[in-house]
């Protein structure tokens, strides 16, 4: 989103029958508390400062009741991957950490052992599902078109189903800029001044 | 416990010894090979702390540098995963500030808190060390990157296995320990009860010996101290044997001797009736036809003839010395008084004879062994006291026992004859076997001899046991 202006979208991974995702707030199973509100001074892991899931939303959502991840948790750690901060809950490193809602999904299907041993406290709203994108510049070139279609298409071959079937995904469906709005309204609150 | 061993038999001494030595040599041998052990545990227990360390050392430097909690929990976890997962328990790195900053198991170790309390009892990598009981023990070590030190890592090692190892060693050493002092033990019984088998020949051959020692066969097969040692027995049996035919001849012939000195006395006391008998027979024949003298004589002569017979009588009785004989009479100590008296009458001595006891009692004792040691004692009594002197006997009864007493008027005893008497010593030369007879036959019957000066007189008592008659 940061590089809207001159990305132009090839298509949005269908999960689910939609084109949508949502950001999970985890803690460890036995974890008494009840929503965000009750994280406070604890260590928090991030995955990575420019996801949307695994940074923005809980963010936002804190910018939303006047508080900053840095003074609202006694500390924070990115783990640069949300399966590590599932990894981080799980092994007790951290208290609550912020994952994308697919990966922490699929890894209940592939791994249940690891996100047995996390919760999940909170779930985002409905946002657009990280996207395909290419320079907008490019976008007519045959070798991008040849690419989005085989995107966009990927349901209809073999291979394109074994490679959706090994993603969880229903299939690369086309997406328009205002799928991502939720993450958008997101970023301009938590840029909003105070 | 010493009397108590001292009292067990040799044969079961020793191997009870050698099972002892044996128990002391398996415990020191396993002390030996726990405290070997213990080292080479010691060292392995270093080496993994000490590759971890390092290992970590090299992996986490940039990231404790850069306080990256993820990077290090990162690291720890996936190295927890690929090692074994038994020996490493717990892994804490701390930043410089000695705050945890990550561990392998982050609920025990949060991050942030101190690692203080965490490294309580924490070894020194260089020192490290098993403690008994202990089923883990913890190492603290500084981390170093790039030559300084940016953090401090806490390794809790699982020595289980390790106890494990040990505790099996001990039962292995134990059992191991037990069976081989069982089977010293019983070799060494049976080795020694081997070796003292010629010590039990010994014994054996002197339990039956019963005063007259018997030879060992020997066999070549013997060891050579054994059948030297054999050899000295058979030769000092042979001795034992020479001494007692030695002894019974000097005792035979002091029979004779006592005799002998008798014989003279006997030769006066024939010789004065044989006197008298002649004169009566000059008178018979110068009086025949005088009926009153002719009786008188005749009465005279058969006077004189019953003395001369039991003179000879008497004599004979003592020549047959037989300790199987007949038992002890009142008449045997008449005899006794019989043969005596012409020595003490030649002697000129006073004879003191008493004789106060039953006949039954005397009859427990055999005849000829009690004379011979009276008839010894008086003599020696009667040559002690001297011309004029004083001699007599004392037969009476006490609880129990027969006592012959002999007294003399002499000047007493000297050592050698008390020695002879009174003790088993070998006699001085020359002393003669009179009251070494006395001490051996007293000896044989199980009587007691003893000894008393007083008031100028010597007296020796024998107090003869006398046997307990079975009640009909």
């Amino acid at each position: 989103m940061q590089h809207r202006d001159r990305l132009a979208l090839l298509g949005a991974p269908v999960w689910q029958g939609q084109p949508l995702y949502q950001s999970y707030l985890i803690v460890a199973p036995d974890d008494a508390a009840a929503g965000l509100a009750d994280l406070e001074n604890g260590i928090h892991a991030f995955s990575d400062p420019d996801s949307n899931s695994g940074w923005l939303v809980t963010a936002a959502d804190l910018r939303a009741i006047g508080r900053r991840p840095e003074e609202f948790f006694a500390r924070t750690i990115f783990c640069w991957g949300h399966r590590n901060v599932v990894r981080a809950v799980a092994g007790g490193l951290v208290r609550s950490g912020s994952v994308d809602g697919y990966v922490w999904e699929a890894l209940a299907e592939i791994e249940p052992d690891l996100t047995a041993r996390t919760r999940v406290l909170a779930r985002s709203e409905w946002l657009g599902f990280p996207p395909f994108v290419v320079r907008a510049d490019r976008m007519d070139e045959p070798g991008i078109r040849a690419f989005r279609d085989a995107l966009l298409g990927m349901e209809t071959t073999e291979a394109g189903r074994a490679a959706l079937a090994l993603l969880r995904l229903d299939s690369i469906g086309p997406a328009q800029p205002s799928l991502y709005n939720g993450i958008l309204s997101r970023m301009q609150a938590l840029n909003a001044s105070p | 416990m010493t009397r108590l061993l001292r009292n067990l038999p040799l044969s079961v001494r020793v191997p009870a010894l050698v099972a002892g030595l044996m128990i002391l040599v398996g415990v020191v041998a396993s002390q030996q090979v726990l405290a070997v052990l213990g080292r080479v545990q010691e060292e392995r227990l270093r080496e993994i702390a000490r590759l971890q360390v390092e290992g970590l050392a090299v992996a986490l430097g940039p990231a404790v540098l850069r306080e990256d909690v993820w990077e290090v929990y990162d690291t720890l976890d996936r190295a927890s995963l690929a090692a074994d997962g038994r020996r490493l328990v717990l892994t804490v790195v701390a930043d410089g500030q000695g705050r945890v900053l990550a561990a392998s198991d982050p609920r025990r170790a949060p991050v942030g808190r101190p690692i203080g309390p965490l490294a309580e009892g924490a070894q020194a990598l260089e020192e490290v060390g098993l403690a008994a009981g202990l089923a883990e023990i913890r190492v603290l070590s500084s981390l170093e990157y790039q030559g300084r030190v940016v953090g401090q890592v806490l390794t809790e090692l699982d020595v289980t296995d390790l106890a494990a190892e040990r505790s099996r060693l001990v039962r292995m050493l134990l059992a191991g320990n037990a069976v081989l002092t069982a089977l010293f033990a019983l070799g060494g019984y049976w080795t020694v009860r081997r070796m003292m088998r010629p010590l039990r020949v010994l014994a054996r051959h002197m339990d039956m010996t019963e005063g007259r020692p018997t030879a060992i066969p020997l066999d070549p097969r013997h060891d050579p101290e054994v059948a030297r040692l054999f050899r000295t027995y058979n030769d000092m049996a042979g001795a034992v044997e020479a001494r007692s035919e030695a002894e019974r001849r000097f005792a035979e012939r002091e029979r004779y001797a006592s005799l002998g000195r008798l014989s003279s006395s006997l030769a006066h006391e024939i010789n004065n009736p044989l006197g008298g008998l002649l004169a009566t027979a000059d008178t018979l024949q110068a009086f025949a036809d005088r009926p009153e003298v002719v009786q008188d004589g005749a009465a005279l002569i058969e006077r004189g003839l019953r003395h001369l017979r039991d003179v000879a009588k008497a004599t004979l009785e003592q020549h047959r010395l037989d300790p199987e004989g007949a038992p002890l009479g009142a008449d045997d100590l008449e005899d006794l008084r019989l043969l005596f008296s012409p020595e003490a009458r030649r002697l000129e001595q006073a004879l003191e004879w008493r004789v106060e006891a039953r006949g039954d009692t005397l009859a427990r004792l055999p005849a000829a062994p009690v004379r011979q040691i009276a008839l010894n004692l008086l003599l020696n009594g009667s040559r002690a006291a001297g011309s004029g002197g004083t001699v007599g006997l004392d037969v009476e009864e006490g609880p129990g026992e027969l006592r012959v007493v002999v007294r003399d008027s002499g000047p007493g005893l000297p050592d050698s004859a008390l020695r002879r008497l009174l003790t088993s010593d070998p006699g001085g030369p020359g002393g003669g076997l009179g009251l070494r007879t006395v001490r051996d036959l007293a000896a044989a019957l199980g009587a007691r001899i003893d000894h008393a000066r007083a008031a100028g007189r010597t007296e020796i008592r024998v107090r003869f046991p006398i046997p307990e008659v079975a009640a009909c």
